[in-house]
């Protein structure tokens, strides 16, 4: 929907003077002259960042080496780098000096996460270094790309610990616990109208990180089987998902007025959590949260990891070829005809006339 | 853009709300507005259909995978061709104006395809597999035509790119005429999509449903990603004295016909910006092999490194301000 539609709505809704509207409409206008750049002259300049940056770690690695073979000379070196290109990017100097911060904040950041876990010899180090940089520099680099890149590399780290570490005796539990976590942290930083747009790159690394954990329980990733914990997976993220959708229908007084159908979606997710697979549940939550806010990312986000979610789960099931064939047609021929079904049911009726 | 023409989210309203612009409340109405008047139904039955449609020929796929070595031949053409039929029919039956009757027509190309290789593998024709795909696309020409949908032109487009790829080592003549070099061949696989560019761009304006930006990109990424390939391979793989003019030479031509075209005619500023990305990788690649090809000292990756991001980083600058030019309207950067 086009935002002239919305105000215009709004506007025979009640919500909006046409003052209000009019006021809006400036402001876009004066973005849109000072906009940010589009999403492909951003990746443009991220390629740009991210090939100078390997550049610069081999000057870096090349005169440094000795000072970062010593753990702690590493650290020092990397923050150094960062603090550097936090000073970089807060000068505002245009794409150019921005890339190059960039560069220098992602050298950074790699040589203190090395540095850090040869120092202490444990890689749990290395997480609580990811973690303390996003939390330090989250508010004071002024990049919502670095943001997400920060934050997503943190979660990502701790993610891997939860699944190679020596130290968890409890490995499905917590896994479980991450999850919960992640779908919570979803609900606090997307749901609310009052989200504030510093949080907006978190949130996005929050949805990558928990497809990310879900896409190694689905794959099925041996050090994350979850033996009895599957079950409990499955309604918790069909609990999300119909809390997702119950939101976007427009809360319990929307429900209330068509509670047939609300009890027909909710049993077709409960049965779509417990028949397949959480993370295909997951993926679907994703994908209606990001059409629910019109979040493209968000629904890219949720639109790709669906379809490798479904194939993945397919492909680890444990029966024969036909039984798998004779599955995938049956729940393709369930689709199509709930699709038909719903066409039907909802089409516009023809305008009638009198005799 | 024109500000009224920009796309309604929650996060463009909670930003409104956080600049100052509208309060809380008007915002959170607003969201809560939008929420409702999103076409769920359309979009709920496009994810159904799109799911259903991709399980189904899945199945079909397993089915045919779990025995397929003991059916005859007759059973495998009578299978293939009743699914074949069955999508034309679907095809027809739902008319190709609607999505789910496009797809049923994208499945039944799919099935030609299903159909040429269960051909080739029972009767061991001794065809060349390049022949195969030149032929599926060869057949499923007319439905291509029929089907007025930018997601098929764009199979087929693949199909002959794919045709074109494999016959490069199987096809002599491609030696006869000099682009027996894989350098030169790309050039080759760019001239063909660039056909297809020329002639989508003439036939856009007369047809309303190829005016859709992807039809643009995509034969452009397959003009440039040859190009931009067989650049970087001759930049690296080559000894110097061996090197072609021919790769380089297309890439420029390739560019500033597209500037020409993209930045004046109608102007375009993602396909500028694929143009500009090309370049700046072949760039960056030549730069690099000189400057290590001698030194390789610490110093030369920060020299790469402050280069690399000189090259992109105006690059990006220039397509800034070829977009703001663009949005004004204006004939000039």
């Amino acid at each position: 929907m086009k935002i002239a539609e919305l105000l215009a709505l709004a506007e025979a809704n009640g919500l909006l003077a046409p003052e209000d509207s009019e006021r809006i409409t400036g402001s876009l206008a004066t973005q849109g002259k000072t906009s940010a750049m589009p999403w492909y002259l951003q990746a443009l300049v991220a390629l740009g960042a991210w090939l100078a940056a390997l550049a610069l770690l081999g000057f870096v690695f090349g005169i440094f080496f000795r000072i970062i073979e010593h753990g702690t000379g590493g650290v020092i070196t990397g923050l150094i780098l960062i603090t550097a290109a936090t000073a970089l990017e807060r000068a505002r100097r245009g794409p150019f000096l921005s890339q190059a911060a960039l560069a220098f904040s992602a050298s950074g950041h790699l040589i203190v996460l090395v540095s850090a876990t040869q120092a202490a010899h444990a890689f749990g180090a290395c997480v609580v270094c990811a973690i303390v940089l996003a939390a330090v520099f989250y508010r004071l680099y002024p990049s919502p790309l670095h943001r997400f890149l920060a934050t997503g590399t943190a979660l990502a780290l701790a993610t891997a610990w939860l699944i190679f570490s020596d130290a968890l005796h409890d490995r499905p539990f917590w896994t479980c616990a991450s999850v919960v976590a992640h779908i919570v942290l979803l609900g606090l930083l997307f749901i609310p109208a009052r989200g504030r747009r510093i949080w907006r790159p978190l949130a996005f690394a929050v949805a990558v990180s928990l497809l990310g954990l879900l896409l190694l329980i689905v794959v099925p990733f041996a050090p994350l089987a979850l033996h009895g914990f599957r079950l409990p997976l499955g309604i918790v993220v069909a609990t999300a998902l119909l809390g997702v959708l119950g939101w976007a229908a427009g809360g319990a007084r929307s429900l209330e007025a068509h509670r047939p159908a609300a009890v027909f979606v909710s049993l077709a997710v409960f049965a779509l959590a417990l028949g397949s697979n959480p993370a295909i549940v997951a993926a679907v939550g994703v994908l209606v949260l990001g059409f629910s806010l019109q979040d493209r990312p968000l629904v890219w986000i949720g639109g790709l990891s669906l379809p490798v979610f479904v194939t993945l789960f397919y492909y680890n099931l444990q029966m024969s070829l036909r039984d798998k064939s004779l599955l995938l047609l049956a729940t393709g021929a369930v689709l199509v005809i709930l699709e038909l079904v719903l066409a039907r049911l909802f089409r516009p009726k023809p305008a009638t006339s009198l005799p | 853009m024109d500000s009224s023409s920009q796309h309604a989210s929650a996060a463009l309203l909670r930003d409104l709300a956080e600049d100052g612009v509208i309060t809380p409340e008007q915002s959170a109405g607003l969201q809560s507005l939008l929420r409702r008047e999103l076409a769920w139904r359309a979009w709920t039955e496009r994810l159904l259909l799109i799911l259903g449609t991709g399980l189904l020929l899945s199945g079909i796929v397993f089915f045919f995978a779990w025995n397929w070595h003991a059916l005859q031949p007759w059973q495998k053409f009578g299978l293939i061709e009743a699914a074949l039929v069955l999508c034309a029919a679907g095809a027809a039956w739902r008319t190709i104006d609607t999505l789910s009757g496009r797809l049923f027509l994208t499945a039944a190309c799919a099935m030609v395809g299903v159909f040429l290789a269960v051909f080739g593998q029972i009767y061991q024709t001794g065809a060349d597999s390049f022949e195969l795909f030149l032929g599926w696309a060869a057949f499923i020409f007319p439905w291509v035509l029929l089907g007025r949908f930018g997601a098929l032109w764009m199979l087929w487009l693949l199909l002959l790119n794919a045709a074109l790829c494999l016959s490069w080592e199987q096809v002599d003549f491609w030696r006869t005429i000099g682009a027996g070099n894989p350098a030169h061949f790309a050039v080759v696989i760019a001239l063909l999509n660039a056909l297809a560019l020329t002639a989508r761009e003439w036939a856009a304006r007369r047809y309303e449903w190829l005016r859709e930006p992807a039809l643009r990109a995509v034969p452009l990424i397959f003009v440039l990603l040859p190009l931009t390939i067989a650049n970087v391979r001759l930049i690296f793989g080559s000894p110097w004295r061996d090197t072609s003019a021919v790769p380089p030479a297309a890439l420029i031509a390739a560019a500033a016909l597209s500037y020409g075209v993209y930045r004046w005619k109608w102007p375009d500023l993602f396909c500028l910006s694929g143009v500009v990305l090309s370049l700046c990788i072949v760039l960056v690649t030549l730069i690099g092999r000189v400057l290590f090809k001698g030194v390789h000292g610490a110093e030369t990756f920060l020299l790469q490194a402050m280069i690399t991001l000189a090259i992109f980083g105006g690059a990006a600058a220039w397509l800034r301000a070829e977009g703001r030019a663009i949005a004004a309207g204006r004939t000039t950067a």
